[in-house]
C-alpha cells in the first residue's frame, strides 16, 4: 500500500511539469498585458517595458519557464504582480476558507443525498421516488449562481432571516452553504438512488432475504455497502472541484476564497498568482482522486486483498530469486 | 520500465533539492532612495502636539498679473495654491460609529506604484504635499488645503525646481514626525511613475527639516499638479524597520502607515480593510471612528446588501445604471444617488494605420456623419450620460463647446463622404471592439448598427476582453476597425488635448494615425500648446488644435460624457467630493 501511494505521489511530477508548461504556453497566447493592468491603460511604453523588465517579462518564454521552475521546486511561487506580495501568502490567507466551506457544504449534501437516494431507491415506482426524482432533476439542472441569487433575494433581502453577502460566522454561512449543497446533493441523490437500484436486482440480495434478515438489514448492510464505491467516487470529484474555488458562488457571496483569489488573477493577467492557484488545484485533485482510491481499499474488501496479493506476490518473487541465486 | 522511471523521478527530486538548498542568496539591488542617510530623518524632529487645525498658506502669486513665464503659468494653473477650506460641522455626533463601503475588488495595495485602483482608498490613510480639489469651475487642481502636507509652494524663477514648505507637528499613525526626509523618500519612492518623470528625484535636496527643494528635467506646466499632488507621503524610517526595500510590498499594503484621518487596523485579503481613526491626525478627528472597505464584486449583490443596511456606500465604479434608476424614480427607499460630472467620457477611437479603410479622412468623416450621438446619450445611457458637443470632455479648459456640432446625424453627407472614398453604400464593412461585458457600451455600439446601416456602413461587434482592450488597440492594429472605450480627462494645469494629442498621447498610440498627412500638424500644435507661456496663449492654440482636428484629422473623439453615479445611505451626512473617485469622510456622520 506505502509502494502505490509513493507511486502515486511521485507520478504527480510529471502532472505539474504538464500543467505550468500549458501555464506558460497560454500565457504566451492569451491577450493582455499584464503591466497595463497593473499600471493602468495610459502607461507609457518605456514605463510597461521597465516594469516587465523587473519581473524578467521581457526574456524569452523558454527563459522564464526555467527560471519560474527552478523557483519552484524551492517552494518560491514568485510575487504577485498586483500587490507584490508572495504568492504563497496570498493562497495561504485564502484556501482554509474554500477548505471549510466546501467540505461543510459537501458533508451536508452527502448526508442528505445518501439517505434520500437509498429511500427514493427502496420506495422506487412509489409517489416519494416520483418527487424525489423530479426535484433532482431540476436541481441538478438549475446554475447554482441563479440559485444563489434567488436564495439572497428571499431570504436575506425579503425576510431578512440571513445576509446578503460575507462569511464572518455562522449566520453568514447559511445561504453559501445552502447554494452549493442543494446542487450537489441532487447529483448524489441521483447517484445513489442508480447505485442501489444496481444492487437490489442482484443474486445476493434475494439470498439474504430467503435466509431470513430484515429488510433494514439487506439494504443497509448488504445493498448499500456494495452500491458505496460509485457515490465516493462522486462525492470525491465534487469535492475535488470544490477545494479549488467555487469561483461563482464565492464570487456571488463575496466570500474571500481560492475561487475569488483565481478570478483576480486572471482578471489582471496575474500570471504567478494564476500558476499559484492553478497548480495548487492540480495537487488537490490529485490527493484527492489517491485519496478515493485509498477509501476503496477500506470499503472494498476485494480491492484491500489485490494490494496484499500484489505484496505477497513481490515477496515471493524476491524470495524466488534469492533462492537461485543462492 | 516502471522502476526506470521512478528512479529518474526520485533522482530528480533529490538533485533539485540539492540545487535549491545549496543557492546562494541574492543581495537585493538598492534603490536611490537608500542612499540618502538614515541618521537624521526624523528622530530629531521638534515635536509639538499633533492634532491642530492646520494654519492656512499664505497665499501664494495667485496668477498676478505682473508675474512673466513659467512661474506664472504654473501658478495661474494651480490657482495661486490656496482654496478655502469646507466649512464643516464638527459638532455633530453619530449614531453609527461605522462606515461600511463597498469596493469591487480588493485594491492589494495602497500604493500607486503597485496598482493604480489603489486611488480611490489611499486617501483615507494618506495625506500628499498637494490636495487635489475641485475648484468653483469644475477644474481639478493641486491645492494647500488644511488636509495636505505642505503649508505653501514656491516655483523658481527657470521654472526648473519647485521648493516645498512643509507642515509642521505632523505625525504618522505610529507616532513617528513627519519631515522633509520623509517628504524626500516619498517623492523618490513614487518616481516610477511616468507623470512624476519630469522630476529629478535623485537630486531632490532637504533644505531643512521643513523644506524640500524638487528640482525639474525640464520645464512643465504640470509640475505642481504632478509633484504636488501624486505621491502619498510615507515614513522613511518606518520603511526602513519593514526591511527596505525587500519589505516594500507589505510596507504598502498591510503594514501601511499615513498621516491621513484614519490608519490601517487589519487587512483581509479579498474580503475586508479595517480602517480607525488615526489618534495623531493633525486635523479634526473624525466623527465616524471606523470604516470598513468590504470587498463586493457583483453589483446585484452589493445593491442588495445596500438595501438590506450591510453596506452604506456603494462606489460608483460598481453602480449599474438598472439599480441607479431604481433609486432615482424612488423605487427604493433609504439611499441616496450622488451624481457626479465625470471627467470620464467613452470614445470612439479609429484605427488610422495604413491599409484601414480608416486612414482615408473621407471614411472617418463619414463615420462621424453616421453616429447618432443624441440618441445614443438619450436611449442608451440615459440617466448615466449625456452629450455635448466637443471633441474632448468640456472640463478640459478651454475645450470649445461647438454649436451646432458640425458632424450631426446626417445619413445623406455620410453618403457623399463614402462615394468620395469611393465606396457603394453597402460595400464599407467594419467591426468595433467593446469590452465583454460592458452593456453600456454594448448598446451604444448596438444602435450604432442600425444608424450604420442606414448611412450604408456595415458594422459588426467584436467583444474581447475587457483586461485584452487595450492591448489589442495598441498591438493589434490589424484587427479592429473602431473601438469605444472609456477615457478619463481634464486636470486644472494641462488641458488634456496637450497630452492627449501629443505624438507619445494616447491618441498616437491606439490610433496609430503616424502616416496620416494632417498629422504632424497635429502634433506641432499639441507641442505649442504644452510650451506656451500664458493661459491665453495655450488656449488660443488649442482652439486653432481643435478647428484643424474638427476639419483634419477626426481619429478619435468623444461620444458621451459619463455621469458618475454613488449610491449612499441617506443617513449619511456631511461627506463631499474632493475630486475623481475621492471622497472626504473624516467629517462625515450618520443622523
Amino acid at each position: 500500500m506505502l509502494r502505490y501511494i509513493g507511486k502515486r505521489l511521485a507520478l504527480m511530477i510529471p502532472v505539474l511539469i504538464a500543467v505550468t508548461l500549458l501555464l506558460f504556453i497560454i500565457q504566451a497566447v492569451a491577450p493582455g498585458d499584464p503591466a497595463v493592468m497593473a499600471l493602468g491603460q495610459d502607461a507609457s511604453e518605456t514605463e510597461k517595458f521597465d516594469w516587465k523588465e523587473e519581473r524578467g517579462l521581457n526574456d524569452p518564454l523558454v527563459v522564464q519557464y526555467f527560471n519560474y521552475m527552478k523557483k519552484l521546486v524551492c517552494g518560491d511561487f514568485g510575487n504577485s504582480y498586483s500587490d507584490g506580495r508572495p504568492i504563497t501568502q496570498s493562497i495561504v490567507s485564502r484556501w482554509p476558507t474554500t477548505i471549510v466551506y466546501a467540505t461543510v457544504s459537501l458533508l451536508i449534501a452527502s448526508v442528505f443525498g445518501i439517505a434520500l437516494g437509498v429511500l427514493s431507491a427502496v420506495k422506487r415506482g412509489k409517489f416519494f421516488d416520483s418527487i424525489m426524482r423530479v426535484i433532482s432533476i431540476v436541481m441538478f439542472s438549475m446554475p447554482n449562481f441563479w440559485f444563489a441569487l434567488l436564495l439572497i433575494i428571499v431570504f436575506a433581502l425579503d425576510l431578512k432571516w440571513f445576509p446578503v453577502s460575507g462569511f464572518y460566522g455562522p449566520r453568514y454561512w447559511v445561504l453559501p452553504v445552502v447554494a452549493l449543497m442543494i446542487t450537489n446533493s441532487a447529483g448524489i441523490l441521483r447517484f445513489t438512488r442508480s447505485s442501489m437500484l444496481d444492487n437490489l436486482q442482484a443474486d445476493y440480495v434475494r439470498t439474504a432475504r430467503a435466509k431470513g434478515q430484515t429488510e433494514f438489514k439487506v439494504i443497509m448492510h448488504h445493498v448499500f455497502n456494495n452500491s458505496l464505491i460509485p457515490i465516493v467516487t462522486y462525492v470525491g470529484s465534487c469535492l475535488a472541484s470544490a477545494y479549488g474555488g467555487v469561483i461563482v458562488l464565492e464570487q456571488v457571496f463575496s466570500i474571500p476564497g481560492l475561487g475569488s483569489l483565481l478570478i483576480t488573477a486572471i482578471n489582471h493577467r496575474d500570471w504567478p498568482l494564476l500558476r499559484g492557484c492553478v497548480i495548487l488545484i492540480a495537487v488537490t485533485t490529485a490527493v484527492m482522486n489517491l485519496l478515493i482510491d485509498l477509501i476503496y481499499a477500506f470499503l472494498d474488501p476485494r480491492v484491500k486483498a489485490r494490494f496484499k496479493n500484489d505484496a505477497a506476490r513481490k515477496g515471493k518473487k524476491a524470495l524466488k530469486k534469492a533462492s537461485e541465486n543462492a | 520500465m516502471k522502476k526506470i522511471i521512478a528512479l529518474v523521478l526520485a533522482a530528480m527530486m533529490i538533485l533539485s533539492m540539492a540545487a535549491c538548498t545549496a543557492k546562494t542568496e541574492e543581495t537585493t539591488a538598492s534603490t536611490s532612495a537608500t542612499s540618502t542617510t538614515a541618521a537624521a530623518a526624523s528622530a530629531s524632529a521638534a515635536s509639538s502636539s499633533a492634532g491642530n487645525a492646520a494654519e492656512t498658506a499664505q497665499a501664494a502669486a495667485e496668477g498676478s498679473a505682473d508675474s512673466t513665464g513659467w512661474q506664472n503659468v504654473i501658478y495661474a494653473s494651480a490657482k495661486g495654491g490656496n482654496i478655502d477650506a469646507v466649512d464643516y460641522d464638527t459638532t455633530a455626533t453619530s449614531t453609527k460609529d461605522t462606515l461600511v463601503v463597498q469596493i469591487p475588488t480588493d485594491p492589494g495595495t495602497f500604493d500607486l506604484t503597485y496598482q493604480q485602483t489603489a486611488q480611490y482608498t489611499l486617501t483615507w490613510v494618506y495625506n500628499k504635499l498637494l490636495t487635489y480639489r475641485y475648484d468653483e469651475s469644475g477644474a481639478v487642481g493641486a491645492f494647500v488645503t488644511p488636509e495636505s502636507l505642505a503649508t505653501d509652494y514656491k516655483v523658481d524663477d527657470d521654472g526648473l525646481g519647485i521648493t516645498f514648505t512643509l507642515r509642521q507637528g505632523v505625525k504618522f499613525s505610529n507616532g513617528y514626525d513627519f519631515t522633509a526626509e520623509d517628504a524626500k523618500f516619498s517623492l523618490q519612492h513614487a518616481s516610477s511613475l511616468s507623470d512624476l518623470a519630469v522630476m529629478d528625484a535623485d537630486n531632490i535636496e532637504v533644505v531643512d527639516d521643513y523644506t524640500i527643494h524638487v528640482p525639474l528635467k525640464h520645464k512643465d506646466a504640470n509640475a505642481v499638479y504632478d509633484v504636488g499632488g501624486i505621491a502619498q507621503m510615507h515614513s522613511y524610517k518606518y520603511w526602513q524597520e519593514c526591511g527596505g526595500e525587500a519589505g516594500d510590498a507589505e510596507f504598502c499594503s498591510t503594514k501601511a502607515v499615513g498621516t491621513g484621518p484614519y490608519m490601517l487596523k487589519e487587512w483581509n485579503s479579498g474580503d475586508s480593510i479595517v480602517l480607525v481613526a488615526n489618534p495623531y491626525y493633525f486635523n479634526d478627528e473624525p466623527i465616524i471612528k471606523n470604516v470598513i472597505l468590504r470587498v463586493i464584486s457583483d453589483p446585484s449583490v452589493a445593491f442588495m446588501a445596500l438595501q438590506n443596511g450591510e453596506i452604506d456606500w456603494m462606489t460608483d465604479t460598481s453602480c449599474n445604471w438598472t439599480d441607479v434608476s431604481t433609486v432615482v424614480d424612488g423605487s427604493v427607499d433609504g439611499i441616496t444617488d450622488y451624481v457626479e460630472y465625470s471627467t470620464t467620457c467613452h470614445t470612439l477611437i479609429e484605427d488610422c494605420s495604413e491599409g484601414s479603410p480608416l486612414a482615408d479622412l473621407n471614411v472617418r468623416k463619414a463615420v462621424a456623419y453616421a453616429i447618432n450621438r443624441e440618441d445614443i446619450a438619450t436611449y442608451v445611457y440615459e440617466g448615466a450620460g449625456y452629450c455635448t458637443n466637443s471633441i474632448v470632455s468640456m472640463s478640459s479648459p478651454g475645450t470649445v463647446e461647438y454649436d451646432p456640432w458640425p458632424y450631426e446625424y446626417s445619413p445623406d453627407k455620410a453618403k457623399e463622404c463614402l462615394a468620395a472614398a469611393g465606396y457603394a453604400p453597402g460595400e464599407l464593412s467594419l467591426n468595433i471592439v467593446i469590452g465583454a461585458g460592458d452593456t453600456l457600451r454594448g448598446s451604444a455600439a448596438e444602435l450604432m448598427i442600425s444608424t450604420f446601416a442606414e448611412c450604408g456602413i456595415n458594422l459588426e461587434i467584436k467583444y474581447v476582453d475587457i483586461a485584452a482592450v487595450a492591448d489589442t488597440l495598441v498591438n493589434q492594429p490589424q484587427e479592429w476597425d473602431l473601438a469605444l472605450k472609456g477615457t478619463s480627462n481634464g486636470n486644472y494645469t494641462e488641458p488634456y488635448a496637450a497630452t492627449f494629442f501629443s505624438d507619445a498621447g494616447v491618441l498616437s498610440v491606439q490610433c496609430h494615425p503616424q502616416n496620416d498627412p494632417a498629422y504632424a500638424k497635429m502634433v506641432e500644435l499639441a507641442k505649442q500648446m504644452n510650451e506656451a507661456t500664458s493661459d491665453e496663449e495655450r488656449n488660443n492654440v488649442w482652439k486653432q488644435l481643435q478647428d484643424y482636428y474638427l476639419s483634419d484629422c477626426m481619429y478619435s473623439y468623444k461620444i458621451v460624457s459619463v455621469v458618475g453615479h454613488n449610491l449612499i445611505s441617506s443617513h449619511l451626512k456631511n461627506y463631499s467630493k474632493t475630486y475623481y473617485y475621492n471622497f472626504d469622510v473624516a467629517h462625515a456622520y450618520f443622523d
